[in-house]
């Protein structure tokens, strides 16, 4: 005799047995993706003006999973009801107009709370409370109504079949979280690059209204069916109609081209005619801020660009030894290009430069090359690693250095904070020749900014020897010289074997009082990998741009 | 009183002697200064006496050598003496427009329009005018700024406070919901 089961529940009787079971699986399945496909497109919809930096992610998260623990107890309330599987039917419906909705406004809600009129440091300011506010405002509904569909397919599971809540519950959060493992990587590798961030939303808004449609049909309302028939391609149209974030441009600056990245929005902007033509690589919502400069003659930009210093460790060494060497340089945070055609332009007579680069954007690199003069593919002289982080450079470069830069910022503003440590530091110092330089490129307000102390720290303790900081004349920025086993230059003495130009006019205005700081050698790193308290250092120095200025 | 009066003679004769050297170390500096030399132009500098001359040549060599905190303070320090000195004046609203400091520039360009009233002659007064015009607009687009900054974050201040407490509201009322339902 067969043993029975005394705890399962019995089936439902047959008028309340709802939708077929692969039915109801396949339902949750489409809101576990959809819930991982919006979350990972938020961020990146929220990107034009916030950024995508960890504050951003975190608070995109923390609502999210909020809003989902919200919608559990909602649906746990609902699935005491009557016929579960038709309420989870209406409940994916208005998750898709709810997702569908998103695109819309966010543009509306990014303007308003981020004028386009605002300075960097100023939308810097913003984005911790910003991010927030924007992501409960946008977030928090659609992902309420995507959590409450968990229980409302157990329910409809368990009535279907009988048996134990948890088995139901087992199978449901397997459909679901599988489907969110497919989200994760298809809306990373699929969606976002071949669909774009407004088809994504329109891709999982179409999917959870088809979810819903289906449910409806098979539970029997059959105008509650074709009102589901007519969300679903409203909602799929509605989403695709949204302009994903309008192009905002400074005054007098032309759009050349524009790219979605995996990373973010990447532009190339022009203004000026002729001789004064200049061109802007920006990212994202750009403000006053940009990536890459571009002008027709290789050489140096002139007052405001800190790209110039990096000009300065070669005339420093010609100073030492003028003899016509290969000047190898290695910048990680390429960029378009624009530290090597400085550099190319200003180098000492005789000083031929080898280049090698990481850009972690490959989009940045693609627009680099159409209007940037970036070097092409195969140039031996120049060789451009794309999709590669700087730090694995410098691991997989076997060439000793004359002078690695560091120029890597993520969101416009924020140090990568694994390109900061000591032991990141360390990395550099061993890539460098005898007497090689290493030039890091630092945003700040000045050098009482109190980010530039823990970095200069950090590197000089990495290298066991002074830091030389300059800031960067009508800039907010200001480079970190270290040396490997050679001395560095006197800030305040006159440069006088440099030959009269702005090399020299640039020198004369680092001697001033202010403009120029050793950074002795610390006992401790403050900056490690592992531990590194960047963001509240990045924080300060906000704090600190905003008190400047003064009365 | 004899010898009173030959500590005076004596006092005179030696400030007599100074203001040669003191044009001269004037002369020298702003040399520096045009040879773009800044911390020489400075060191010259110190040999002047202080007062309006010296605060200008202070001021421009800070201000070309883009200090502008120091060149702005070198630049009041000289109006504080000498109001009458719309260079000094044009130097410290320059320098707080740099520092992007609005009020600042505001009260700048309010002694930079004193100056120009009262010490600039008439043919010239309108060019230091319109120059003063163009340094208002770009206070204006400063101070713009600073009411859209304000502006944003009362905004992202209420959507937070607000909405913040919805949601935690919204959760609190589905968890009696969901438990209400059971005890039934």
């Amino acid at each position: 005799m067969a043993a029975t089961d005394d705890t399962a529940a019995p089936l439902a009787p047959a008028h309340e047995r709802g939708a077929p079971a692969a039915l109801v699986l396949a339902a949750a399945a489409a809101g576990g993706l959809s819930v991982m496909s919006v979350e990972l497109a938020a961020v990146r919809l929220l990107a034009p003006w916030f950024g995508t930096s960890q504050t951003v992610w975190t608070n995109v998260i923390g609502v999210v999973l909020l809003a989902l623990a919200t919608g559990y107890l909602l649906g746990a309330r609902l699935a005491q009801g009557p016929a579960p599987a038709r309420r989870l039917g209406w409940l994916l419906t208005a998750s898709a107009v709810a997702v569908a909705f998103l695109p819309h406004g966010t543009s509306a809600l990014g303007a308003a709370l981020v004028p386009a009129e605002l300075t960097l440091e100023q939308i810097a300011g913003l984005v911790q409370l910003g991010s927030l506010g924007a992501a409960l405002a946008l977030f928090l509904v659609p992902a309420t109504l995507l959590g409450a569909a968990g229980p409302l397919a157990v329910e409809s599971l368990q009535r279907r079949r009988g048996g134990h809540a948890g088995t139901a519950g087992g199978h449901v959060l397997a459909a679901s979280t599988t489907a969110s493992l497919v989200g994760a990587f298809g809306t990373s590798h699929v969606a976002l690059p071949y669909l774009g961030l407004v088809g994504t939303f329109a891709a999982s808004a179409g999917l959870l209204a088809a979810g819903g449609l289906l449910l409806l049909l098979r539970t029997g309302s059959n105008r509650a069916a074709a009102w589901a028939a007519l969300v679903t391609p409203l909602s799929v149209g509605g989403a695709l109609l949204a302009e994903a974030a309008p192009t905002r441009l400074a005054e007098g600056r032309r759009l050349l081209e524009q790219v979605e990245s995996p990373y973010q929005r990447v532009l190339a902007v022009e203004e000026g005619e002729g001789e004064n033509l200049r061109r802007f690589l920006q990212v994202n919502e750009g403000a006053d801020s940009f990536q890459s400069v571009w002008q027709p003659n290789p050489g140096l930009l002139g007052e405001g660009f800190y790209y110039d210093d990096f000009a300065l460790p070669a005339h420093w060494s010609a100073l030492e030894d003028p003899a016509p060497r290969t000047w190898r340089v290695a910048v990680l945070g390429l960029g378009a290009g624009t530290a090597w055609r400085v550099i190319e332009g200003a180098s000492p007579a005789g000083f031929e430069l080898f280049g090698l680069g990481a850009e972690i954007d490959p989009a940045v690199v693609e627009l680099g090359r159409r209007w940037f003069d970036l070097a092409p593919p195969g140039d031996p002289r120049r060789v451009v690693l794309d999709g590669v982080d700087g730090r694995l450079l410098l691991r997989l470069a076997g060439a000793d250095f004359d002078l690695v830069i560091v120029d890597a910022y993520a969101n416009q503003h924020q140090l990568p904070p694994h390109l900061v440590t000591a032991e990141f530091f360390a990395e550099v110092r061993e890539r460098l020749a005898p007497g090689g330089w290493v030039a890091l490129n630092l945003g700040c307000f000045d050098l009482d900014d109190p980010l530039l102390p823990a970095v200069g720290e950090t590197l000089a303790h990495a290298f066991q020897s002074p830091v030389l900081a300059l800031a960067v004349p009508l800039a907010r920025n200001a480079v970190l010289f270290a040396r490997r086993d050679g001395p560095l230059p006197d800030p305040t003495a006159a440069p006088d074997g440099l030959e009269p130009g702005p090399l020299r006019a640039r020198l004369e205005k680092a001697r001033l009082p202010g403009a120029h700081r050793v950074i002795a050698v610390p006992r401790a790193a403050p900056l490690r990998d592992g531990f590194g308290p960047l963001e509240p250092l990045e924080r300060a120095s906000l704090a600190y741009g905003r008190r400047r200025g003064g009365p | 009183m004899q010898l009173a009066a030959l500590v005076l003679f004596v006092g005179a004769a030696h400030g007599a002697q100074d203001v040669p050297d003191a044009e001269a170390a004037l002369r020298a500096a702003w040399a520096e200064l045009n040879d773009g030399r800044f911390v020489g132009a400075l060191e010259r500098a110190e040999q002047v006496p202080a007062g309006a001359p010296r605060c200008e040549l202070e001021a421009e060599a800070l201000y070309l050598g883009r200090r502008f905190e120091a060149a702005r303070a070198a630049a009041r320090a000289g109006l504080a003496a000498n109001p009458d000195q719309p260079r000094l004046a044009l130097r410290a609203l320059q320098a707080s427009l740099w520092l992007g400091s609005a009020a600042s520039a505001r009260n700048d360009h309010a002694a930079l329009e004193r100056a120009v009233d009262r010490a600039v002659e008439p043919e010239h007064r309108e060019a230091w005018q319109a120059l003063g015009r163009q340094h208002g607009a770009e206070i204006e687009a400063l101070e713009r700024r600073g009411q859209s900054l304000e502006h944003a974050r009362r905004r992202v201040a209420w959507l937070v406070g607000v909405l913040g407490p919805v949601a935690l509201a919204l959760l609190g009322l589905a968890l009696r919901a969901s438990l209400a339902g059971r005890a039934r």
